[in-house]
């Protein structure tokens, strides 16, 4: 029974992995980016006051970029799990090898839903090391590692699978969704610094914050690697019930906007049709 | 024993209200095993719409499939176990990948180990004369090179039942001969049983044994080949002369039918009256007219096909 769930999986993350490298070149020339955006945005982020002033400094602190690598690190990987599902998706579409994979005996949660849900999260995740790696020689990177981390990290891995999987969904229906996903993306990064202590936001934004995906897993992150608050602490963010409730809602979400988006491209006849 | 792939009352339509479009009509029908059944129609008549619903691609608007029994819809693993295909117009196999590797993934897409997979796709690749460049990337092979990997694709896991949807579409003349031989010998040797859709009308009479018309949605005609042939076989003599027909035309027969290409000159007389034959031949005789070949002829399939879907819908409909 394992093997039968393993095998495909594993299928779609040597795809996946050897679609990576075919992207190489790609994802050599964004690396650097993601690096570089972080060290810029160091000196700025939260320094609006001396930005106005004119008065930036433009040293690398280290609390600082140790306290965005919190917040930027989850985002990239946001980012990429979402970007990766959605346009290999919609490469599929175009080409129509996407009605090949529906052949497949096994169940379409497990071949086109999870098993590219795996191969992304593995790709990038070794975006998401390689950005520490960039940073961390330019500027101290001091985070203490807690291991109650890893719930607040995990629940951002399946909230960022949810709104992938809502993301794959509309993709089967209306295909052409870049903007959609440029601007969630977007909405999702800005919303949720709110939960690092380097920016002033208004109430509102603070509270719309909160229904974003990452933003209470930051909110935690923080609060589990920079302070000696623990994992099942009410967190000021929302608190734990709430962080799991959004994320495993996205989660749930996302399973049910899939299966819709199937149903309808199946009825629709568009599944393979771009 | 249940036959290879069962619609009963299948039918499609996409959308609702005042756009609807209704792509396939309720269809009855039952394909045995190890037979080739050809669906011929003209665009958009519903023969990607038939063969998408058979491999649960798309959803029925009622009626259902049985592929070996097992509902697509409610046994679909069973039933698309048994399934392989080759879609129109889609790439079937991933171009970034080897077609060694295309071999593996779909191998292990459709629950099968590597070990189980390496010999079929090892005599597969051979077989299709691509062994040699199985570690080269689908993406740089020729159109026909690609159409074989799709096929050698569909076949890793030796199904029983083969759909293939316009599989000679942009082939050149060689693929395509290559391609349809293949299919020829998956069928004889391989008592696969096989969906073939084409407009390439000579591919469908040579493979198949059995013919479906589609128009709009309707099978309008369904029988054997040969049957089908025979049921608009005509007693009639066709003459060809290699030169255009100029100052011959008041040569010809009454009722007799003429084709020219520029070149060449093809008359068909309409039924097998040799008197008319004669004097015809006499007449051509006297002119010099070079002539290049007289023989018996019956309508070709593509010939039988145009009057089915043109000319004689009521008269051809299945019982």
């Amino acid at each position: 029974m394992t093997s039968r769930f393993l095998i495909p999986i594993g299928n779609e993350v040597r795809k996946g992995l050897r679609f990576a490298w075919s992207e190489r070149l790609q994802i050599l020339i964004e690396l650097p980016m993601f690096g570089v955006f972080i060290l810029l945005l160091g000196p700025l982020l939260g320094a609006g006051g001396n930005i106005v002033s004119g008065q930036v400094e433009w040293t690398l602190e280290s609390e600082t970029t140790s306290i965005m690598l919190v917040w930027f690190l989850p985002f990239v990987f946001f980012y990429m799990q979402v970007v990766k599902m959605f346009w290999r998706l919609l490469a599929e579409i175009q080409s129509g090898t996407i009605e090949q994979v529906y052949l497949s005996p096994l169940p379409s949660w497990l071949v086109v839903a999870a098993g590219r849900v795996v191969a992304a999260l593995i790709e990038t995740a070794f975006v998401a090391a390689g950005t520490f790696v960039i940073v961390a020689p330019f500027v101290d990177v001091h985070i203490v590692w807690n291991t109650a981390a890893l719930i607040p990290a995990l629940l951002i891995m399946l909230a960022a699978i949810g709104v992938s999987l809502i993301i794959a969904g509309a993709t089967l229906v209306w295909k052409r969704i870049q903007l959609v996903n440029d601007f969630v993306l977007t909405m999702v990064m800005l919303f949720s610094a709110s939960a690092i202590p380097l920016i002033v936001v208004p109430g509102w934004w603070a509270t719309v914050g909160h229904f974003f995906p990452l933003t209470d897993g930051v909110g935690s992150l923080y609060r589990t690697l920079f302070t000696d608050q623990s994992v099942t602490d009410p967190w000021g963010q929302g608190g734990f019930v709430w962080l799991m409730t959004v994320s495993l809602g996205y989660l749930a979400a996302g399973i049910a906007a899939f299966g819709l988006g199937e149903r309808i491209a199946k009825r629709r006849g568009t599944l393979g049709r771009y | 024993m249940t036959d290879a792939i069962e619609y009963s009352g299948l039918s499609k339509t996409y959308g609702r209200g005042k756009d609807a479009l209704t792509a396939v009509r309720p269809t009855t029908l039952s394909v045995p095993w190890g037979q080739v059944i050809g669906l011929l129609g003209p665009n958009g008549a519903g023969k990607t719409t038939i063969i998408k619903m058979t491999a649960g691609l798309i959803t029925a608007t009622a009626g259902g499939v049985r592929i070996g029994g097992h509902d697509i819809r409610r046994d679909r693993a069973e039933a698309v176990r048994l399934i392989g295909a080759v879609l129109e117009g889609s790439r079937n196999v991933y171009w970034p990948m080897s077609a060694w590797e295309n071999l593996m993934y779909f191998g292990r897409l459709k629950g099968l180990r590597g070990a189980e997979i390496r010999p079929r796709a090892q005599w597969l690749l051979a077989e299709l004369g691509l062994w040699e460049r199985r570690h080269q990337l689908v993406g740089g092979f020729s159109r026909g090179m690609q159409q074989k990997v799709a096929v050698a694709a569909a076949l890793i896991t030796d199904p029983q039942i083969l759909l293939l949807d316009e599989p000679t579409l942009g082939l050149d003349v060689e693929a395509a001969r290559t391609f349809k031989d293949w299919i020829a010998r998956l069928a004889r040797d391989e008592g696969k049983t096989i969906v073939l859709t084409t407009h390439q009308l000579q591919v469908a009479q040579e493979l198949s044994d059995r013919i479906a018309v589609i128009r709009e949605g309707e099978i309008i005609a369904d029988l054997p080949t040969a049957e089908l042939l025979a049921r608009h076989a005509e007693n009639r003599f066709e003459v060809r002369l290699d030169a255009p027909l100029d100052g011959l035309r008041a040569s010809i027969p009454d009722g007799a039918t003429v084709s020219e290409d520029g070149i060449e000159t093809r008359i068909v007389l309409p039924d097998a009256d040799t008197r008319a034959l004669y004097g015809f031949l006499d007449r051509l005789s006297d002119t010099g007219a070079p002539l290049t070949a007289v023989a018996k002829a019956q309508p070709s399939l593509e010939e039988i096909f145009i009057r089915l879907v043109h000319d004689e819908l009521d008269e051809e409909r299945t019982s």
